[in-house]
């Protein structure tokens, strides 16, 4: 540090002693008209101006040799030597590259933006940098419009959930959006928890590193991804890494990051009363310690010696910070090292960066390595040859517990009574046989981690290849032939273990730690060993020409993918030896074998054609032929499996004709498209496939087989999704006020979906292309730069998306379940109503609108009474707002985001209440009161349609609104304002960079994410504290991690 | 470089290739799968072994107050609070997605087959398993239930009227028992009722000695409803050839011949209650207390005193004297329970709970975790017992033909066979023997001397009783211990033994379970066949609704 500020010192020393001459002038627009805040710069140095109202300016400048830079965003950056000139007078151009951004499409093809007829969006690769997350889609939050990002609280290694313009399918089939790195397409992948798989396994975008990424863009519509027919349906985004293509030389990049994640608690719970049951502390009547440690239904907390689950006797009194007692703060250090050298014949890149992150839970690690390279290359004027490849090696241990109860760490401190200090669960947490000791009476499902983690290991150990050879042979000007393999591989190697004596209270069978029939130890013992190979082919032939005004481009193309995977499993349990978590430990085992396999051949092509550089039309198809489809001609049942993907757009540059009229309207562009797309996830390989299987373990010598429940549904194809968009694109004021609108429409027919079926018919569902879902919106974006001084600049940017959805047809019922959350509640869909709807039941009211009650004062179930829908889940509101100021070298990035129009149901809402641990519960138990007085009504005996006086012991009375799975009270907007991020950056580049010729760059910043959660509905939690990313779970909030406040440092240097 | 050309050509022959499916089916063929059975008695096996016999500890046997679950901690809400709950009410249910669906698959391998025995084998469990759906529901989808397989694709079957079903199962009964013949195949090798070594037709008997008892038990369901019927069915079984002793019971085996666990298979019923908070689960009061008051040798067999509660499945040697036994009584949960409540006992002297494992609970009998609820204790479906108790039933309502004993004498043969039974439960013997440390006790079986003083006490002699069927029939509900489903049937049946109804909240307007609620999600999914079946019944899906053998 101390050597930074004599640099500085000595830079602005050298400044000042050198100041001379005084140049002054004039600058003026392309129509000649006086220009104010244009930006002048002494070239090298960090003395600047500004021209004023007139365009007038005055600038020092150090001695003759100086070079004046003009500069102003949107217009070409102008020089001019001083020399003896004292006046410069300057003429500023519209800058045509800067107005015909060039964005990277689908296939990786560079196209000016002016020519798409469709939205696409390109992220800002430096914020990912600097606000830097172990996922790095997880920094895009809020930051481009129809981008819906959620990340859940599942650790450092978790998958992010991404809809781009919403759902495009029902929840089942893959609804991430597709991954093109460097050509290479590849699903996301999200890999969450659910459905009793605890852990998250992460997606595709956790193998870069985002100091490799060149450009990324959001391909948000079906007809920027039509290319990718059966891929297509939930938009792209396309990453391109660095090649060090324009490099001239050698150059090296160091950065460094270190990220601290900052344990939040948002739990307001309350400390009034202390663990027991019906208003008994432990110890007295029935009420034991081990056996109500769940519950805070004791007495008022008085400090009295009284007993806890070990036989200890501790003070009555609340502990109040298990959650940042127990967790800690996570650390994430990065460094990443790239050297690149470039000629005009050819570039190099190569990159290896290096994360670890210690997670907030105590035990879980992720460390990742990442080696990238890239290379491009002429030989001759014709043929250019470009290869890259991207190696990620992952290794997450003990990825947190999240989603489900057991051994869900946040389970269990969200659910013991805070009267237990953490430290007598840590020190008293095995028997003195070495099994859990009994904490609570939720034995089974809430356990010790205290017990659990120092026992249990989980270990995922991953290598990921991702390899891309183009060769590109330009015949002519006009005329090129393009070929591409590309080859994605992963190894991945899994173990973990269930310890020995946990949950169990050393008893039943079921969860014995030792087995005196057998001799062995309980416990399980898994590992996994899985391959995969996804390869593409791909050949193109491409031509251009221009005929005048008009100009052509297109190309056909053929494409061949193909995939496989392999894996064993095994397990073994009943272990000789204790604590050995092995193969041959065990002596009850299970095995496993899986293998997949399944081809694409594809022909597409695409025709662009375009008039006066105004107006462009661009038609694009694909057919895909699917070998897990079966053939039409080749069954007797009726079956396709080739599909036919089209799409059209167009985009009218209107400003070429208001140069005249709207002198204000730097660019102006309408477009529009339409697409037709698909999605062919949810049908698996060898679908109709009804196999035989043996059992383990013989039964009394005998083989017992069993035959697959599978009913194959021969004609099932890929669901169809049809998509108009329109949009509107605007630069103002020269450029300072860059708008961009767009609404769509959206339309999946043909959906799979399991229809659920009467169980009495042998099955629980049948696989249909029974369902329609639609999708509309609009999305806007406004980015202003509002000031723009030379030494100050300020923009600010404003997106904003609305989506709705609408499930149109469920293939015959009204209604259908989706999933059901673990302690209350449930996902429906229903036609008529947006996806992913909350539904449970509600109060019985009668006419009046009282709610009824039981003679008891209990809660009162109508025999038959359905359960409603509250609202949907998803948000249909998201967006972000996004400062950056500049003064000097220093920026500041001010981001917040905000979703809403969602809604969660509660699992921490409902245990808080019904185990008494949130305020809530205090209704009914203080001074003077006997339980709870519901206000309603009976509804039957002798005072039915009276006002109800009868107190319920308020444990009583809840516990029947979780059985009974009445959701009034535990479902809230999801809605939440976050200050996101607030990033400072101080570029020393251009001070150091004139002293020390080595250095080409040195840029220093301090991020800080979910710095602030400025509003919020739900209580005791994050609105975003949810476990899953998975669409079955949209709305679930239960046993995720706590989510964190993150503080980056970030040092980058360039040589 | 040259590399570089083969790519471009490669990539230029793809474009001529691509669009064409050749060999897509060979790629959409998994060569893992096993799409051919070596012999279709594996899947015999299967659906012998998973036979759904005694119900849900925490349902049946607690509606015939034999079991309580008395504390209220949310998802373990049971039927002692009479409350409706979804898992109890799905329970049953799930024989149609589970062996009735091996079922119909195992039927379809063999119809038409040389395999006759193995196919009307197949087709007597079926019947069974659709009484067992008819009696827990009342109208259930029956003709076309379990066909989803192409042709048929009956997604949503229609219900059918109870009493229909159970023609058709008579008819089924009876078709598939007179079709047994031991000249044709031998399935014993997949037939874990009797010896693999068994021939032809020692099987065959075996099996008719089964399909005309559980003939008999359908015949006595409609003691009520249709009394001439009932006796038409009883005598045809009776004459067809019902099981003669306890070698004859059907039994599902969860040990070894030679008293070891079987790797991989347990006694499923007892897997919630061992190893899910035991200190939940206590024995009701009635059968206590009818226990004791019989001075019931079997008693140690079933119930037990632990000193803590929590860690009795490891007990190995409880408190099983019968004056230590207690029930827990029955309309009360641990919260409501108090010293008023006539057989309140207090845990004034609880375990000391300086033991971290001391979760003394309350202070009332369990299960004995060693014998009747042990992992390794088998499942009896149809017993010699059951039968003999029916048999004497039916003797007292002079429906026996002649040649039949006596009903005296059928019930003392019941209760003998009942107390025989537990020969072949663990951790019993002929000899008893204490435990020690890391055995578990040894428990004798029943002698001659102690079932002959039992029987001619005044509280069990036949002679004695008052009411010949009360005595016989709460013999059955002792008999049934271990099988809630057959206990419950047989108290709808007869009314016996005549027990109290809960009152634990006004659900069931003071009277007692009569069926299960459909589950929810027929009421969801199949719509208006669930209305019609609902329809069907007579009164609402409640569990007050009487099914239609079961009228006052």
């Amino acid at each position: 540090m101390k050597k930074l500020y004599l640099l500085l010192g000595m830079v602005l020393i050298l400044q000042g002693a050198m100041a001379q001459n005084s140049i002054t002038g004039r600058v003026t627009d392309e129509t000649g008209g006086a220009f104010p805040g244009v930006n002048i710069l002494v070239k090298g140095s960090s003395s600047g101006s500004q021209t004023d109202a007139d365009g007038k300016y005055t600038i020092v400048v150090p001695d003759a040799n100086s070079t004046l830079v003009f500069s102003f965003v949107g217009y070409g950056v102008q020089e001019a030597l001083v020399g003896t000139r004292t006046s410069i007078d300057i003429k500023m151009a519209l800058d045509v590259q800067s107005l015909n951004e060039v964005v990277v499409t689908a296939l990786g093809i560079a196209k000016e933006s002016k020519k798409l007829g469709y939205s696409a969006t390109v992220a800002k690769v430096d914020e990912m940098t600097k606000n830097r997350t172990n996922n790095m889609m997880s920094s895009l939050e809020g930051k481009i419009a129809g981008l819906d990002i959620s990340p859940p609280s599942a650790g450092p290694g978790a998958s992010n959930k991404i809809r781009i313009r919403g759902q495009s399918g029902f929840a089942g089939s893959d609804n991430g959006p597709l991954l093109i790195i460097n050509g290479l397409p590849m699903s996301q992948g999200a890999d969450p928890a659910q459905d009793g798989k605890t852990r998250d396994g992460g997606d595709a975008f956790m193998l870069f590193n985002p100091d490799d990424v060149e450009s990324m863009t959001v391909l948000k519509g079906a007809t920027a991804a039509a290319l990718y027919g059966s891929r297509a349906s939930n938009g792209a985004i396309v990453i391109t890494t660095k090649s060090g293509a324009g490099s001239k030389g050698l150059g090296v990049e160091l950065n460094s990051n270190v990220a601290f994640d900052e344990v939040l608690d948002f739990t307001d719970f309350q400390y009034e009363y202390g663990q027991g049951l019906g208003g008994i502390r432990p110890g007295k009547g029935t009420v034991t310690a081990a056996g109500s440690g769940q519950f805070s239904w004791g007495e008022r907390y008085d400090d009295v010696e009284t007993v806890q689950f070990d036989g200890v006797l501790r003070p009555y009194s609340p502990n109040r910070h298990y959650i940042t007692d127990f967790y800690r703060t996570g650390v994430t250090m990065t460094n990443s090292v790239a050297v690149s050298n470039g000629n005009e014949n050819g570039s190099f890149r190569a990159s290896y960066s290096s994360s670890g992150a210690k997670g907030i839970v105590p035990n879980n690690t992720y460390d990742r390595k990442i080696f990238n390279i890239n290379a491009n290359q002429k030989f001759g004027q014709k043929l250019t040859v470009g290869a890259s490849l991207n190696y990620t090696n992952e290794n997450n241990k003990n990825r947190p517990e999240v989603g489900f109860q057991s051994p869900a760490s946040m389970n269990f401190l969200l659910r013991v009574s805070p009267t237990t200090p953490l430290w007598a669960f840590e020190q008293n947490n095995a028997t003195a046989v070495g099994a859990e000791a009994p904490t609570n009476g939720f034995g089974t499902t809430v356990l010790n981690p205290y017990f659990y983690m120092p026992r249990q290991f989980d270990v995922v150990r991953s290598d990921r290849f991702l390899g891309t050879v183009t060769t590109k042979y330009q015949f002519a000007k006009w005329l090129y032939a393009q070929g591409r393999v590309n080859a994605n591989m992963g190894f991945q190697n899994s173990e973990s273990n269930t310890p020995t004596g946990s949950g169990s209270y050393g008893t039943g069978n079921l969860g014995i730690y030792y087995n005196n029939d057998r001799n062995t130890f309980n416990g399980q013992y898994n590992t996994s060993q899985n391959m995969s190979r996804d390869i593409n082919l791909e050949g193109i032939i491409g031509a251009n020409h221009r005929f005048g005004e008009f100009s052509v481009d297109g190309f056909v193309a053929g494409n061949m993918r193909s995939t496989q995977g392999r894996g064993v499993n095994a397990q073994s349990n009943a272990f000789q030896t204790r604590g050995l978590y092995t193969i041959g430990n065990g002596t009850v085992f299970s095995q496993g074998q899986s293998y997949s396999r399944s081809e694409i051949n594809s022909i597409f092509g695409s025709a662009e054609f375009g008039w006066k550089d105004m107006i462009y039309l661009n038609i694009t198809g694909r057919n895909d032929w699917f070998s897990i489809l079966t053939p039409g001609n080749k069954s007797v049942l009726q079956g396709d499996n080739s599909k036919f993907y089209p799409s059209v757009s167009g985009s009218f540059i209107f400003s070429e004709l208001t140069e005249q009229e709207l002198p204000w309207l730097s660019y102006g562009k309408l477009r529009s498209s339409f697409a037709v797309v698909g999605n062919v996830a949810g049908i698996g390989e060898f679908y109709g496939t009804i196999p035989y299987t043996y059992n383990n373990q013989s039964y009394l010598g005998r083989t017992v087989g069993s035959v697959s429940a599978n009913i194959p549904n021969p004609s099932i194809s890929p669901y169809n999704l049809k998509e108009m968009e329109v949009g509107l694109e605007l630069r103002m004021f020269r450029n300072k006020v860059h708008v961009d609108a767009a609404a769509y429409k959206k339309v999946t027919t043909d959906q799979l979906l399991n229809v659920n079926t009467s169980t009495a018919s042998s099955i629980s569902s049948i696989s249909q292309n029974a369902a329609s879902l639609q999708n509309q919106g609009i999305e806007f974006l406004v980015d202003v730069n509002v000031v723009n001084a030379g030494n100050f600049s300020w923009n600010t940017s404003f997106n904003t998306a609305y989506n709705i959805s609408e499930v149109t047809d469920l293939g015959g019922p009204d209604r259908l379940q989706i999933s059901t959350h673990e302690f209350i509640g449930r996902q429906y869909y229903e036609v008529g109503k947006p996806i992913a709807m909350n539904g449970g039941r509600t109060w019985a009211r009668d006419a009046a609108g009282n709610i009824l009650l039981t003679d008891q004062g209990r809660i009162y179930v109508a025999p038959g009474q359905p359960e409603v829908l509250y609202g949907g889940a998803l948000p249909t509101f998201t967006g972000g707002w996004n400062n950056t100021v500049r003064y000097k070298n220093l920026s500041l990035l001010v981001h917040f985001d905000y979703k809403a129009g969602g809604q969660l149901i509660s699992g921490t809402a409902v245990n808080g209440l019904r185990q008494g641990h949130n305020k809530a519960s205090l209704v009914g138990r203080r001074e003077g009161e006997n339980g709870v007085v519901w206000d309603g009504v009976y509804q039957s005996g002798p005072n039915a349609g009276q006002k109800n006086t009868t107190a319920v012991f308020g444990s009583d009375f809840y516990t029947d609104l979780k059985n009974q799975n009445f959701l009034d009270m535990f479902v809230y907007k999801s809605d939440f304002i976050k200050l996101r991020n607030v990033t400072l950056t101080y570029d020393l580049s251009s001070l150091v960079g004139s002293q020390l010729k080595f250095v080409k760059g040195l840029t220093l910043s301090a991020s800080c994410r979910n710095a602030l959660l400025i509003k919020k509905y739900v209580p005791d939690v994050d609105p975003e504290a949810t476990a899953s990313t998975s669409d079955q779970k949209a709305g679930y909030e239960s046993t995720s991690l706590p989510t964190t406040r993150v503080w980056g440092f970030n040092v980058n240097m360039k040589f | 470089m040259k590399r570089f050309n083969k790519i471009i050509a490669l990539s230029f022959a793809l474009l001529f290739m691509a669009g064409c499916d050749d060999g897509f089916e060979e790629v959409n063929t998994s060569p893992l799968p096993v799409l051919e059975l070596s012999d279709p008695g594996l899947l015999f096996t299967n659906i012998l072994r998973n036979t759904s016999v005694a119900g849900n500890w925490m349902a049946e046997s607690t509606i015939v107050q034999q079991f309580l679950l008395p504390y209220n901690t949310g998802n373990t809400l049971g039927y002692q609070f009479n409350d409706p709950s979804q898992n109890l009410n799905n329970g049953p249910w799930g024989v149609y997605q589970g062996t009735l669906r091996t079922t119909n698959h195992l039927l379809g391998l063999l119809k038409d087959t040389p395999r006759s025995n193995m196919y009307n084998e197949t087709r007597i469990w079926k019947a069974y398993h659709f009484m067992w759906l008819v009696d827990h529901y009342g109208d259930v989808p029956y003709f076309e239930a379990v066909r989803a397989q192409a042709p048929d694709n009956i997604y949503y079957p229609k219900y059918d009227k109870a009493s229909v079903i159970y023609e058709d199962l008579y008819k089924e009964l009876k078709e598939s028992i007179a079709a047994l013949d031991a000249t044709k195949d031998n399935p014993s090798a997949w037939d874990i009722f009797v010896p693999t070594s068994t021939t032809a037709a020692n099987q065959v008997a075996f099996w008719k000695k089964l399909g005309n008892s559980l003939l008999l038990r359908l015949g006595m369901r409609y003691t009520k409803v249709d009394p001439a019927k009932a006796q038409a069915i009883v005598t045809e079984a009776f004459n067809g050839g019902v099981m003669q002793t306890n070698a004859d019971n059907v039994i599902i085996a969860n040990m070894t011949t030679t008293g070891g666990a079987i790797i991989g298979w347990t006694n499923g019923n007892m897997g919630e209650i061992r190893g899910t908070n035991p200190y939940f689960y206590y024995v009701a009061k009635p059968f206590v207390d009818y226990l004791k008051n019989t001075n019931d040798p079997r008693s140690k067999f079933m119930i037990a005193k632990y000193s803590n509660p929590n860690t009795a499945p490891s007990n190995l040697n409880p408190d099983v004297a019968l004056s230590s036994q207690f029930g827990f009584p029955v309309g009360y949960s641990t919260i409501t329970i108090n010293s008023s409540v006539p057989g309140f006992r207090s845990s004034t002297t609880p375990p000391a709970l300086s033991t971290a494992a001391g979760v003394n609970g309350v202070n009332y009998s369990q299960i004995n975790f060693n014998v009747v609820a042990n992992q390794t204790s088998p499942l009896l479906v149809i017993t010699n017992a059951q039968t003999k108790l029916l048999l004497a039933d039916a003797a007292v309502r002079g429906w026996l033909p002649a040649g039949a004993l006596t009903a005296k004498q059928y019930y003392e043969q019941g209760i003998d066979a009942s107390m025989d039974e537990y020969r072949i439960y663990p951790n019993v013997a002929a000899t008893a023997v204490p435990a020690t440390s890391s055995a578990a006790a040894i428990y004798a079986w029943p002698s001659d001397a102690e079932k002959t003083a039992y029987k001619n006490q005044a509280s069990v002699s036949y002679d004695l009783a008052t009411n010949k069927l009360e005595a016989i029939n709460t013999q059955y509900w002792v008999a049934c211990f271990n099988n809630g489903y057959e206990a419950w049937n047989n108290f709808r049946r007869t009314g016996f033994p005549a027990l109290s109804p809960n009152t634990f909240n006004a659900n069931l307007n003071g009277g007692f379970i009569r069926r299960f609620s459909y589950p929810i999600a027929e009421q969801i999914n199949n719509t208006a066949n669930y209305q019609a079946g609902v329809a069907g019944l007579g009164g609402p899906d409640f569990l007050t609704t009487r099914i239609f053998w079961d009228i006052p």
